[in-house]
């Protein structure tokens, strides 16, 4: 902000430093000054010090003060004093508020242009995706230290998982797990799918910490899109009942991608986990796979929170959540989608969001996610 | 037993056989859990908390060994499994080796990864070990499983591997490893590559002997 541009005439402090007014200087007394109670004070109203003068605060960064301002009230006995020794620093209430609110306008004006600038800066960052390396690299230290209890949740995990198989599989009868999980009881159901469901949640977050693996060339190979997006549906299945979802695949599509599977899975995991988390009970979700001339379309449609036209990109950005989506949703890292964008991108794809605002239900807004991966 | 120039037929082992002839390994400082359902199925299955006895697993005592990479070989190599899994990787070239572990996400393990056969996740479920054991076992127990070993123990250094191949096929299916010796200290000057060529078909030719359970 360019403090020069102002030209006040009462006198100033500009963060800590006093200036003189063009019609009134400071007086001898604010000269001698030991408390500055004008600077001190951060209240945006005209106050009185305790040696008699007005002073009132702008903004953050400048006050105006040593005058006497006519119909302050109520008066002390240093302000009567000074009104008889420095009657030129009298100034009617009028004035001290015009030139207020013409510095007020100017400051916002700068603050406006600053924020717009700052946001063209930010944005072209983003859209560099400079982010990645700069700030990425500079957060991943702390990324790993946050998620180091990963590995000893994946410790846990697989006692967990390798248990309940071993109960599941010595319990009944059938002639593959499919057969066998549907004979098991509700508790042990529950209990092997969300193993499978913690095993995804933490997949993600080594995506994140390790965006390596992504792209990495021993783990590409050709896969059908799906099968991978029914396992997941499966996955959360048990998820969805309990809240009474009802879940529908639609489409059609025998289409294959080349790419990571372990990575691809990131994007059906995160969309189904979004609309898990952001749906209502009772509603539904509608999942679509189909091949389309252009690749393998793939989208989650839900009830989800309002996505607001700026934020649309912004929620794809690491650690961003959208405003809507954290009132309804305290809990959230917001970094699901950011490694489902970044893996949609290393198939030379993007994730698009669309929200139908006149489709509404408790407060959520008909959202479709969707991708389109070209065939492999 | 055999003609002159007879020429046996590998055996066809069905998997029941494979199933009764193999012994397994599992070498993991935690549960196995899965170790009661291998049991169950009819597996020979051991499990070690650590390396018990290095020399059995040197002689290649056991077909497939389910080796993690931490907490196991601390005394053997600072690089625990990893240390353990490259030195079976020359002490016994036709041991087969499944990793398996919770460290499957750091880039600086993969080289444990890519040395193995195949690659175990430990929240996987029981059916998948059981396929990926299954499927090694069946490798283990194939001609061409020797075959390859032989080919790529000597590796780039031989100029026709096809010749090399086939040197390697009639060895095993003879019992005779005199012509495969020939052509490989031929073909290269390497005393100690010609042993594990050596080693290797002369535990393909022990196994072309069986006939079925």
């Amino acid at each position: 902000m360019s403090a020069d541009r102002w030209r006040l005439a009462y006198p100033h402090v500009v963060r800590d430093e006093r200036r003189q007014g063009t019609a009134i200087d400071w007086s001898e007394t604010c000269e001698r000054c030991p408390t500055r109670q004008c600077e001190v004070s951060q209240k945006e109203e005209l106050q009185l010090c305790s040696y008699g003068f007005n002073f009132q605060r702008v903004s953050s960064d400048l006050v105006i003060a040593g005058i006497l301002v006519k119909e302050f009230q109520p008066t002390t006995p240093a302000r009567t004093k000074n009104f008889r020794k420095y009657p030129n620093w009298i100034i009617p209430l009028a004035h001290l508020q015009g030139s207020v609110n013409s510095v007020a306008e100017v400051i916002s004006e700068e603050e406006h242009e600053i924020q717009t600038e700052k946001t063209q800066i930010l944005d072209k960052y983003v859209r560099d995706e400079q982010y990645k390396k700069e700030f990425l690299d500079v957060l991943k230290p702390e990324i790993q230290k946050g998620l180091s209890f990963v590995h000893d949740y994946k410790q846990i995990n697989s006692q967990i998982a390798q248990n309940i198989n071993v109960i599941i599989e010595t319990k009944y009868q059938g002639v593959d797990l499919e057969e066998k999980l549907k004979l098991c009881s509700h508790a042990e159901a529950a209990i092997y799918w969300s193993s499978k469901f913690l095993q995804e949640k933490l997949n993600v977050a080594r995506f994140l910490i390790q965006p390596e693996w992504i792209t990495r060339e021993s783990e590409k190979g050709l896969f059908r899109v799906h099968g991978l997006v029914l396992k997941y549906v499966r996955i959360y299945q048990h998820m969805f009942d309990s809240k009474s979802i009802r879940v529908s695949v639609n489409g059609h599509s025998v289409g294959n991608v080349l790419g990571n599977s372990g990575a691809a899975g990131v994007i059906p995991h995160t969309l189904l986990d979004n609309a898990l988390k952001y749906s209502p009970d009772r509603e539904r979700v509608e999942v679509y796979v189909n091949d389309d001339a252009a690749g393998i379309e793939f989208s989650v449609s839900s009830y989800g929170p309002r996505i607001e036209d700026y934020e649309e990109e912004k929620i794809f950005q690491a650690f961003y959540r959208g405003g809507h989506a954290q009132k309804l949703q305290e809990e959230g890292a917001g970094y699901g989608l950011y490694v489902a964008q970044l893996v949609a991108k290393a198939l030379r794809a993007s994730i698009t969001v669309d929200q139908n605002i006149k489709q509404m239900r408790e407060n959520r807004y008909w959202t479709t996610f969707k991708v389109v991966l070209p065939y492999g | 037993m055999f003609g002159l120039f007879e020429q046996r037929r590998w055996p066809e082992f069905t998997p029941d056989d494979i199933r009764k002839r193999s012994r397994l390994l599992v070498i993991d400082d935690g549960d196995f859990p899965y170790q009661t359902l291998f049991k169950r199925d009819g597996y020979a299955i051991d499990k070690w908390s650590d390396i018990e006895d290095l020399s059995r697993l040197e002689r290649g005592e056991f077909d497939i060994i389910l080796l993690d990479i931490h907490g196991v070989g601390t005394k053997e190599s600072q690089e625990q499994g990893f240390g353990i899994l490259k030195h079976l990787r020359s002490s016994t070239p036709t041991q087969t080796i499944i990793a398996y572990s919770n460290a499957d996400w750091s880039l600086k393990y993969q080289g444990f990864f890519d040395l193995a056969d195949a690659k175990l996740d430990k929240r996987a479920d029981y059916v998948d070990f059981k396929r990926v054991v299954d499927e090694q076992l069946r490798r283990r127990f194939s001609l061409e499983f020797y075959v390859d070993r032989i080919v790529r123990a000597v590796g780039a250094k031989v100029s026709d591997p096809e010749k090399l191949r086939k040197f390697a096929i009639k060895a095993i299916l003879t019992g005779k490893t005199k012509a495969l010796e020939k052509y490989v200290s031929t073909t290269l000057d390497a005393k100690d590559v010609l042993e594990i060529v050596l080693n290797i078909a002369q535990v393909a030719i022990g196994l072309a002997s069986l006939t079925s359970v």
